[in-house]
């Protein structure tokens, strides 16, 4: 696995990074994103001048599964539960999220009610069959969900999480009497954990999506063929980590985040590296900013993920990488509300007909109009110069849809629209600090996305965050962040045991079955056995809790469940300030990670003597200074250890990164631009432009 | 049930639970067919609820009659 390549999709471009260990070289481009995404990523590809053929491996990465669910436009799914068990969708939980809004009402399952049909069959909690399946009502299910048209069902047996044996059957029985293929989601082989609503709604969204999700990745994997491909397709993880295409093709549900965790991955990787523990990283694309974290090195991973939102969205029993989307990005429209206020998107202007700059037919001011405007980005320069932009659109389209409606010359109403953007981004960021009880000014801010280092700053300000880090190319940072992913295959099964009843036989065995699987779909993947490694973990509560808190198991020790005991205390401790030492704890789900490694590329930018000032200075507008003359460089012009004061401009192919005046930059040696914010000059300008306003 | 807390239930035993099909506004027979169907086919609402309730004469997987609803209907306008 030599060679390895790995293509991002998002709503406007499409990203490529690509990897030779053998020459230890990366290579990137990016592309439109088609209607058609083999388009786009064959266009990234033929840009890069890669040979398929020739390549080893392939990680892939796209919106396809969430978008299908945020649209609505997935399958006509069917719904297999027990008797007694098909309103399980609808009764879902009994907590109100927005109980002040007397017009709330909870999403719709995605599965109506007439779909939602039962089979004869009990299992109980302990594993032991009460009430053998009953064939006759199953193919009788089966007939009128085909006589209703359904793509897809989905299979959710109670208790099926402690024998899959009734799943695995029913099954069988659809998969050899279905009259026409059908798409089927069997919950046992995605989760095998309790929790009923939620391993439900994890293997409905499954079904929702399997059709359309298989049609993509064949559209994928015949491109790939086509190009004479013979290396292993995978796709990028919501949890991180690499799954192999035809496992993606069963499970899509496991690639719904697949793309705002390549760039958490990368994040985490640079800044290890470059010595960073605690890190907010700050995508913004052409249509949505992302946010996510990473603390003590350790990206913020939840167990379970509410997609689409847990106001008017699905929970999703599976490990996804937390994150904040907020629809504001470089293609996100500016408009004038109803009562006279200056809102930014959700919608985008995407990549067609794209930002009015672009000249292909947008007519509606975006967030990368008011960076053109304010002078911010290179109109000769976008893309590396491959999208020519006019300044004159843009300004006409703010002028005529933002400024005159408000009264504003056009620099305010531009800036105000780059303002309200940051704001709006700042917020997210918020959301996943402050609101979770992280203090920002622990973290530093990794800007990466397009637009991502143009906005950095002055959220970084907004913020009390001290420093900002570029990474080396920003632009197509997710993609990297799939390059430097291992194959990864999770395991959880809940088996609630007291530790006192708890025997190393059977925990070896249950470990040892997950463990194995896992070995057999790295095999299968090419992963040789010295590059495989496991990792085990436990979940564990005191008897009568509902929470659990998970700990590492097994390091060899000789009382290896009385150690658990001690560490499970002193984590209880920790976490909630108290422990019982007396009291039983238990342990609830067994957890298995299995890694299939590969060599990881060296992120750094090649290092150059030219001189810092390598382009023509030009004028930018700031808050503060209104335009004024900014120095502008290439990013490969700046050598490790130069500081530079702001203003500045650093261009690159695929990013701007803009340093504000009383803020200073300089290169470390992994290549990251690092940015020092003056932060506390900020808030005091802040204060005396308050203090001035209110002794008016 | 509210007056009493405290139940025994024997192994064995079922208990069932029947509220109300929850509050409304407007006159039943006012509202649109298409979802009084989409409550019987999705068996929130009985074949026999429908008509009687609704003015709604449907079967069990959604077929109307539109005849019979539409005379339902205006027998009950006619009594009003």
């Amino acid at each position: 696995m030599t060679y390895r390549v790995a293509t991002d999709v998002g709503g406007t471009f499409t990203d490529l990074a690509s990897f030779n260990s053998a020459t230890n070289e990366l290579v990137i481009s990016k592309a439109s994103t088609t209607p058609d995404v083999k388009d786009g990523v064959a266009t990234a590809v033929t840009k890069a001048r890669l040979d398929l053929a020739a390549i080893d491996y392939f990680v892939h990465g796209s919106t396809v599964a969430i978008n299908t669910v945020i649209e609505r436009k997935g399958a006509l799914t069917g719904l297999l539960s027990t008797e007694g068990f098909r309103d399980i969708l609808e009764i879902a939980r009994g907590n109100i999220i927005n109980s002040f809004d007397l017009m709330f009402t909870s999403a719709q399952p995605l599965v109506p009610r007439k779909r939602r049909l039962e089979i004869r069959e009990r299992m109980l909690a302990d594993g032991n069959e009460l009430r053998p399946l009953d064939v006759e009502s199953a193919i009788t299910a089966l007939r009128s969900l085909e006589a209703a048209g359904v793509e897809a069902i989905a299979v959710c047996l109670l208790h099926s999480y402690a024998n899959p044996e009734h799943e695995r059957k029913l099954a069988e029985l659809l998969a050899s009497h279905a009259a026409r293929p059908v798409f089927l989601s069997i919950s046992s082989e995605i989760v095998r954990e309790y929790r009923e609503f939620e391993r439900t709604s994890t293997a409905v969204l499954n079904a929702y999506v399997g059709p359309t999700v298989s049609r993509y990745l064949d559209g994928i994997q015949q491109y790939l063929a086509t190009g004479g491909f013979r290396g292993n397709a995978m796709i990028m993880q919501s949890g991180g980590g690499t799954m192999a295409i035809d496992f993606a093709r069963r499970q899509p549900v496991r690639m719904m985040e697949s793309g705002p965790v390549g760039g958490a991955v990368a994040a985490a990787h640079v800044a290890a590296r470059a010595g960073y523990d605690n890190v907010v990283a700050f995508d913004m694309g052409g249509t949505t900013a992302k946010v996510s974290i990473v603390r003590g090195g350790e990206i913020d991973i939840a167990d379970g993920y509410w997609i689409d939102g847990e106001e008017h969205g699905y929970p999703l029993q599976l490990p996804v990488v937390n994150v904040v989307e907020i629809g504001a990005g470089g293609g996100s429209i500016a408009h004038v509300d109803e009562l006279g206020a200056l809102k930014i998107g959700p919608q985008s202007a995407g990549a067609v007909p794209g930002p009015v700059a672009y000249g292909k037919g947008g007519t509606k001011p975006t967030v990368t109009d008011a960076n053109l405007t304010l002078g911010r980005l290179n109109p000769e320069y976008f893309l590396g110069g491959e999208l020519a932009l006019s300044v004159q659109r843009s300004e006409d389209a703010i002028r005529r849809d933002i400024a005159e409606p408000l009264g504003l010359d056009v620099e305010r109403a531009a800036f105000g629209i780059v303002k309200i953007a940051d704001t709006y981004m700042a917020q997210a960021v918020r959301q996943m600090t402050v609101q979770k009880g992280h203090d920002p000014r622990d973290f530093v801010l990794f800007a990466y996305g397009g637009g991502g280092p143009g906005h950095s700053c002055s959220i970084a300000r907004e913020l009390g965050i001290g420093t900002v880090v570029v990474p080396p190319y920003p632009g197509i940072f997710s993609a990297i962040g799939m390059l430097l992913s291992d194959a990864k295959e999770s395991f959880k099964l809940s088996r609630i045991c007291r530790l006192a009843d708890a025997d190393d036989a059977t925990f070896e065995a249950l470990f040892g079955d997950m463990e194995r699987e896992g070995r057999e779909r790295m095999r299968s993947a090419g992963f040789a056995e010295a590059d495989i490694t496991y990792a085990r973990a436990v979940e564990m509560r005191y008897s009568g809790q509902e929470f659990t808190l998970r700990l590492p198991f097994g390091g060899g020790e000789p009382d290896v469940f009385g150690d658990l005991h001690r560490r499970f205390a002193e984590l209880h401790a920790l976490r909630y300030g108290h422990a019982f030492e007396s009291m039983p704890s238990e342990i609830v789900d067994l957890i298995v990670e299995v890694y299939g490694h590969l060599p990881k590329p060296v992120v750094k930018l090649p290092v150059t003597t030219r001189p810092a000032e390598s382009a023509p200075s030009r004028r930018v507008y700031f808050e503060d200074e209104g335009f004024i003359e900014c120095r502008v460089c290439r990013r490969d012009a700046l050598a490790p250890g130069t500081l530079v004061n702001g203003p500045l401009i650093v261009e690159e192919a695929t990013s701007t990164t803009l340093i504000h005046p009383g803020d200073s930059v300089t290169v470390d040696a992994e290549s990251n631009l690092v940015i020092t914010v003056g932060t506390f000059d900020g808030i005091s300008r802040a204060a005396s432009r308050w203090a001035q306003s209110t002794t008016r | 049930m509210s007056r009493r807390v405290d139940y025994d239930f024997p192994i064995g035993h079922k208990v069932r639970v029947l509220t109300g099909g929850g509050g409304g506004y407007g006159d039943p027979f006012e509202r649109e067919i298409e979802r009084v169907v989409d409550d019987v086919v999705n068996e929130y609402v009985s074949v026999e609820a429908a008509e009687r309730e609704y003015g709604v004469a449907v079967t069990a997987s959604g077929v109307v009659d539109e005849q019979r609803t539409n005379q339902l209907r205006a027998n009950r306008r006619a009594k009003a």
